[in-house]
Formats: C-alpha cells, structure tokens, sequence
C-alpha cells in the first residue's frame, strides 16, 4: 500500500474517535452498520462489547473507546459499526462515526512518526495528509490481537508532527 | 496436473489404507494369499500411478516393495513379524511422501536405506549394488494381475471393427435431433474408437485428454460409455465418442494418439446413417433393425456393428452392475461403489446444512407466530411446513454422516506396532464400524481414541508373563465398539487388562493435593475412578514414549467434550477398563432449552440437562460456603448462572428460583436462572477466532427474530469448582 509509485493512490475509510480522525484501508473494510443490538459476551475482553449478527454470521464487536481507555461516549445516530477483516476473520468496530471514503496518493502516506515522546508508534501503520488534516492509519491486527493496556495517548498525535 | 494430483492422492490413500489392512491380516493368517495378492495388487498400481505421475521415490519405494511381496508369492521367504513391520515402514514412507509430494525429494536417503532392506531381506542385495542404480524411472507396469472383465476378448481388436448401426437406437430423440442439424450445416459426423495401452492407469485422465484434444476441432456429441463413467473410469480399455464438425481427421487422429497410453484410434464416418436417420424418423415409425441393415450399404459394414457394440457393451455394464459380490476382491467391486456416489466439496455441504438450519430457525418462527392465530386452515399448514422441513433437516444431515470406520481403520496397525514395541499380546477386536455420525465429529473424535487405546495397550493389558501368572489368557484383548443410542453415537473402548486401581489413584491425588483427606472418604469407587479425567493426574509409574506423561485422560476428556459428548469410565481392579465415549450425531443442530438471567437469553443444551425444578429459598442450605439443597437425597451445589458468567450476582430474596439441573461427566450442579423459556431447536455458529476460548461459552446461534444468543458450555461452567457466598462477582 504504502511506498507506491508516486501517482498510485489509496482509498481509505475515514473515521472520527473523540477527536481524532484515523483511517482504515478500503480493502480491509467489509461494510458499515448503523448501531445495532449487541449480545454482551461474558468472560471476554473488557473493550469487547459483544457479538451481533450480520446475515446469518456471528461477529465480534470491539469498542474502540473502550480499547483505547477512552471516556465512554454516548451511541447516537452517527455511531458506527466497521465490519473490518483481520486474519481472515470479520469484526467490528464501534466507532463515533464514521466521514468519509478518502482518496491519499501514496505519496500522502507517510510511515509513523518516531520521535514523538510517549507513542505507541508499533500500533501505528502510518499517517495520512490532506491538506491540514492528519489521519492515523492504525494497525488494526496488533490493536485486536493485544491483550495490553492501550491508552489513547499511545497512539494519538497530539499537535506535535 | 493439479486435477490430476488430486486424483492421484486420493487413490494413492486407498490403496495404502488396503495395503495396511492386508499386512495385518497376512501376518494374522500367513497362509491365505488372497491378502497378498491384495497387498501386491496395491503396490503395483501405486507403483504404477507414481510412475505416470513421474513421482519417481514412491515409484522405486513400491517397486522394492513389490520385489519383497513378489519373493513371498514365490515361497521363497515367510511371513514373519519383522518383515511386515519393515512393510509396514515401507507403507509409512510412502504414506509421508504422498502426503508431502512437494518434498518427496527430502524423504530420498531414507527411501534409498529402505529399498536397501527391502532388497536385503530377499537377498537381492548383489543384483542391486546401488541403491542409487534402482531411482531410475519405472516403466509403466504390465498388469500381472488380471482384472475380472471381459478385457481378453476386447483387448485384440482388428483393424476393421465390424460396426453395425441401428441409429434410431443408439442415439436419444434430442442426439438424432442435434446429428440431422448437424448433417443439414454440411458438416460431418464422425464414430471415434479409442483404445488405451493395456494395463493403463489413470484412465478417466486420458479419456478427459481425449476430450480436450478434440476440443476445439470438433463437438462430442455422445460418449460411450457415458461422460460421467469415463470421467470416473469405469471403463475397460476403450470407449467411443461420437463427434460431429468438421475436423481435419489427420490432425484429429494425430492429436489423440499423441496422448500417452492411447494404443490406437480409429476414425469411421456415419455420414450415410445420419441420412438414413433422416429416411428411418421421417417414415415416423422406426425401423427394424434387419430392414435398417438392408437399406444400408453394403461397404458401409464397419457402420454397422457401432450400434451393436453399443448395445452390447450397456449389456455388459449391467451385467457388471448385476453380478453378485461373490468374488472378495475385485475391482469391479470396487468401481460399482464408485458408481452410487458423487463427489461434493464439503464447503458446499456446509452452506446446504446451514440454509436449513437457517430454514428450522425460522419455521420456529412462524409456527409461533401461528400459534397466535386462530386459523384452521394456517394451522394445518404449519403442521405440514413442520413436518417436510423436519424431513428435510434430517435428509440433509444424513449427507454429512460419514461411518467411523475413517477412524477406526487406522488402529489395527497402531495396536500392532505398540504391543509389539511394549512387548505385550494384544488382539483388538472392533465391531460397528459401519456406524455413521457427522464429519466433523468423525474428524475429531479420533484424537481422544488414540489416547484411550494407547492407554490400554501401554497400562491396561498386562505382559504375557503377568497374565498367564493370573491366569488369564497370555494374549489380551481390547475391544473397540460404536453403535447408535437414540440421537447419540456410543464408542466403546473396553480392556480386559489390569484396571483401575482405586487405592494407587487415592494415594496419588492425595499426594499431588487433587483432593482433601475428608473427600476421599466421602467418594465412591467409582467418584475416585474419574479423578482420571481431571487434569495433571497419571498414574503410570515410569514415563514412556507412549503414555503415562500425566497428560492423556484430561485430553480425552476434553477432546470428548469439545464435542458435545460425554467420557465414562468403569473399571474392576483386576477386571479391565471400560471407557464409554457418547457423542451427538451432530455439530450443527442441537436441541436446547432457553432461559433468561439477567437481560439476556441463553441457551443451553438439552444433553447437559437432567431435569428443571423450582426451588424456594428455604430449601436452600449452605455447605462449605456452597449453596446446596438436597434433591431426592442427593447434595446438589447450586450456581447463579449470572455469577458463573461473571455478568451478576445471586439474587437473594425470591420467593422461587428456576434451577436447571445440568451434568456434565459426573458432576452435576444446579444452575439458577431468572426464567425458564422452553425449548428450541437451534443452529450452533462458531464464534470467531478472537473470542473463541470464553469460559462458559460454546457458541452462539441466531434466533429467529435475528438476536444472537449465547449456547453455554455445561461443562466448562461446572468446572470452575465452587462458587462461594462470600466470593464478589464483577458487575458489568
């Protein structure tokens, strides 16, 4: 994806937690759900909200705000479910909504940031630029497969790059 | 080659899993050839399947192979243990390079080291200085063994076939049809008679190369025998296609001969009886067949027998088809079972199960809403609708039962090869083989087998010595049992071996601290029998390469559960052990019983549940902190199903609690819930790889309303020990 000629572009869901805005490669997006029922799931992982039902498949669901520690917001009609898939498995993500399909030219995608004190750039893929704003590409798989902690100010930018 | 590599492994395991069943019967009974000539017959062809493949190390393995049993046939060498076991290495390696043929090349020294033994054990060694000398390719083999069929009277045939033709037989309305359309564009028809080598294997691969090389220059129009037939070989030597375009015959002939094992092709032209075709339909009426053979040429003759021979051979395919299973062993046999079955991806078996799973959801549905009207007409519908899709459900889940026989056929020879290496005398003796159950409990009941059988080889059969010592017959015996028990399948594994020593088991879980001093004299022989199953606990005095690792029971068991079913054992100090496995038919559908805890609905499976009672707080007593009553003077422990889910606590205070009385091996507890919902039937989906470990939780279905529903795992919510009073459950 990244490290492209430099006309080659990627297309990349946009989304909004708090008030940052990450981003999520097109293909690894399945779908968009509005908020739907959620079947808690006991025993599980805290930020795990539970399972659903997408046409006949059961598919876990992550909150994000509660993965990142976040302050839990209240679901509103812009509250999103990203079917996403992640080592062949399907899985949600609540998010607080979700704006835009983005296209980047590759050129736009830059490798994470190093020396930024206090993040986590491990769980970053990269950084989109349009015009003045800034877009996390996460690392989806590591943020799901982790059992650690992950504050938000691991992965947030803050004003700094 | 993809297609045919595929072909290829799956023929290359039949004929090893024969292979491995002969060698055990040959060396149980030396003196009946009828398991060598098998065991000769399978390696042959596996030689000569490898050889067409250019699977050059299978193909020298079997040849060696071959040269042993061929020394054998002769006389010349007996039957002994050793010798089958070196067969039996030769079968293995085989075996590991048809499961890894992509590196068939790593397994080559060891290959070149066997084929030496093999050789050396018939004292071939000066013949074959090198080993290296044998890796040469082998030829395609000549069939030594002659199949039953009418292959003799075939094999000669003439260079002109006496053809016969009696068109308004041989071909159906829409063939006559598409041949007069044909005749009408100006082109032509044509009979092509293919003949393959003598002895060729991988038959239905060049019939289908056949079909390609003719793709292209012309349309097949008909086969003989049928497209589906020679797709699975079930051919002798040669077919006939009827092809009709206009093809240049010399590339055509060319093309086809270019394909190996093609002995011959023999190109004739039906023009002249497509035109009588036309005379013989538009009269309406057929003709007889001396007057079609009248009005037809005479230098037409080879023509003429085509319709003969073909009517003679669906003659003699039905006679195939007809002839009574009389002869052991006998390729025909062996293509007629091919015959009655089809071939189907199981992926797509899957998503048939699923629909109608969906299909059962959704009736429940509907019949409840039913319920709610008042409506004769609707209701007698419904009952219909119930009974068809019922019907259904259970046609579509027989598709997905295989016999365990998969399973059980490889044990034989794990027997062998334990009781020899542990020095002991077993026979096993297995008997329902036959019994089906769905695939996927087939494939994963085999595992906890293995441990079971491998157990009682290793610590239940005692040595000769110590048998004759007892008085019991030197040779043990296991003996391996599957059998249908209403919905479930019951396995047994029963040994007449030493048993269970419930004193060694006492001091043992004593010593590791399993149980307190005060448990044990509160349980049962047969309570102290299945601490077995819980885990860190073996028995076995000394560690061997085979069991005895304290890992094993504790397998079983959970390998058991994982599917559902449930592990007994019984066992007599002296008197052998008995272990009974219940399994379900199947994965997919279970039966369940609904109940509400907290907000939430979950469903729990029906085989956990002995019994639903209402308990009223009274009765409710307190034991080491455990809330307990006392059912039919039994002590049963209770558990808040929202604080064994972690998801609430015991709600005091009620004036009655719905309790499920659930079991799972031997322990029981009762569950309470907020409210009993009834019964329901429902499709068990598997939850992801992320949340696939959840404590309590076995996975999920979808109601007909379209929530998700958790099924419970009975015993894993049992296993958690006892949930004390004082003991602060985490809300949510």
């Amino acid at each position: 994806m990244m490290g492209k000629s430099e006309n080659a572009e990627v297309q990349m869901v946009a989304f909004k937690l708090e008030k940052e805005e990450f981003a999520v490669a097109i293909q690894q997006v399945r779908e968009v759900l509005k908020m739907t029922q959620v079947t808690p799931l006991p025993q599980s992982a805290h930020f795990i909200e539970g399972v659903i039902n997408l046409r006949g498949e059961v598919i876990p669901v992550v909150d994000l705000r509660k993965r990142f520690e976040l302050p839990l917001g209240k679901r509103n009609e812009q509250t999103r479910i990203i079917i996403v898939e992640i080592k062949n498995n399907d899985v949600g993500l609540i998010v607080d909504s979700v704006t835009e399909v983005l296209r980047f030219s590759a050129s736009a995608v830059q490798p994470p940031p190093t020396r930024i004190a206090g993040t986590r750039t491990d769980l970053i893929k990269g950084v989109g630029k349009l015009d003045e704003r800034l877009l996390i590409i996460l690392d989806l798989e590591k943020i799901l497969t982790t059992e650690e902690k992950i504050v938000m100010d691991d992965i947030t930018l803050g004003d700094k790059v | 080659m993809e297609q045919y590599r595929d072909l290829f492994l799956a023929e290359a395991r039949d004929y090893l899993q024969s292979m491995t069943d002969h060698l055990l019967e040959l060396e149980k009974d030396p003196a009946e050839t009828g398991h060598l000539t098998e065991i000769f017959r399978s390696a042959h062809s596996l030689k000569g399947m490898a050889g067409t493949m250019g699977y050059e190390l299978i193909s020298a393995l079997t040849h060696a192979m071959e040269t042993l049993l061929d020394s054998l046939r002769g006389g010349s060498i007996e039957v002994e243990t050793k010798m089958v076991s070196l067969l039996f290495e030769a079968v293995d390696l085989v075996q590991l390079m048809v499961d890894n043929l992509d590196r068939q090349e790593n397994y080559r020294d060891n290959v070149v080291e066997l084929e030496k033994r093999l050789l050396a054990w018939q004292g071939k060694e000066k013949e074959k200085a090198k080993a290296g000398d044998l890796l040469t390719p082998v030829d395609i083999p000549q069939t030594e063994i002659q199949r039953p069929g009418k292959q003799e009277e075939k094999s000669q045939p003439s260079d002109t076939v006496n053809i016969t033709v009696n068109i308004t037989e041989a071909f159906n309305e829409y063939e006559k049809e598409l041949l007069k359309d044909v005749v009408a564009k100006g082109e032509f028809v044509y009979h092509v008679h293919v003949w393959l080598r003598e002895g060729s294997l991988l038959k239905s691969v060049r019939a289908y190369m056949v079909f390609k090389a003719l793709e292209g220059q012309c349309e097949i129009v008909k086969t003989v025998p049928s497209m589906q037939e020679l797709d699975e070989g079930l051919f002798d030597r040669d077919f006939y296609l009827i092809v009709a375009g206009s093809p240049a015959l010399d590339e055509m002939r060319r093309s086809i001969e270019g394909i190996a094992e093609i002995e011959r092709v023999q190109i004739t032209s039906l023009q002249d009886l497509v035109f009588e075709l036309e005379v013989a339909t538009t009269d309406a009426v057929a003709l007889p067949v001396e007057e079609l053979d009248a009005t037809l040429p005479p230098n037409d003759a080879p023509a003429r027998t085509i319709a003969k021979e073909m009517a003679g051979l669906a003659e003699c395919r039905e006679e195939e088809a007809a002839a009574p299973e009389t002869k052991k062993v006998n390729t025909a046999s062996v293509t007629r079972a091919a015959e009655k079955t089809v071939r189907v991806e199981t992926a797509k078996l899957d998503t048939l199960v699923n629909l109608v799973g969906e299909l059962i959801i959704n009736r429940t549905r509907v019949v409840e809403l039913g319920k709610r009207m008042d409506d004769e007409l609707l209701h007698g519908s419904l009952e219909h609708l119930e009974r068809i899709t019922t019907d259904l459900q259970s046609a579509v889940m027989t598709l997905r039962m295989v016999p365990i026989k998969q399973v059980f056929d490889r044990f034989p020879r794990m027997v062998r090869d334990l009781s020899i290496e542990r020095n002991k005398e077993v026979e096993l003796v297995i008997s329902g083989e036959e019994t089906e159950l769905d695939r996927t409990i087939v494939n994963q009941v085999g595992d906890p087998l293995v441990h079971l059988l491998r157990n009682a080889v290793d610590h239940g059969i005692e040595t000769p010595e110590e048998r004759r010592q007892k008085g019991k017959n030197p040779v043990g015996r296991i003996v391996l049992e599957a059998h249908h028990e209403g919905s479930h399948v019951v396995v047994s594994v029963s040994d007449d071996g030493r048993g269970i020593n419930p004193e060694i088991i006492k001091a043992k879980a004593l010593e590791k601290g399993m149980i307190s001093r005060e448990e044990v004299e509160e349980m049962t022989t047969d309570e102290l029998t299945q601490i077995i199953f819980r885990s860190g606990f073996s028995t076995s005095r000394e560690i061997t390469d085979v069991s005895g690792r304290g890992v094993g029971m504790d397998v079983v068991k959970a390998g058991v559960e994982a599917l559902n079913g449930t592990v007994e054992v019984k066992s007599e100090k002296g008197g052998g052990t008995h272990f009974v496995l219940r399994l379900p038919l199947t994965l997919a559908i279970i039966r369940t019983l609904m109940v509400k805890a907290g907000k939430e609905i979950y469903a729990i499976p029906i085989e956990a549940i002995r019994e639903n009672i209402f308990v009223e707080p009274h009765e409710i007593k307190t034991i080491n902190q455990v809330r307990v009553i006392t059912l039919r003077e039994e002590v049963l422990p209770l558990k808040s199903l929202n604080e064994a889910l972690g998801m609430g606590s015991f709600e005091e205070e009620q004036e009655v609690y719905p309790v499920v009385v659930v079991r799972a091996g031997n322990k029981k507890a009762g569950l309470v819930v907020d409210e009993l919902l009834g019964q329901q039937e429902i499709v068990i989906k598997s939850l992801s790889s992320f949340i696939s470990d959840i404590k309590g939780i076995a996975g999920a279905t979808v109601l007909g309303d379209g929530r998700v529903t958790l099924i419970l795992d009975v015993a894993s919510l049992l296993e958690d020990g006892r949930v004390s009073i004082g003991k602060k459950s985490s809300h949510h």
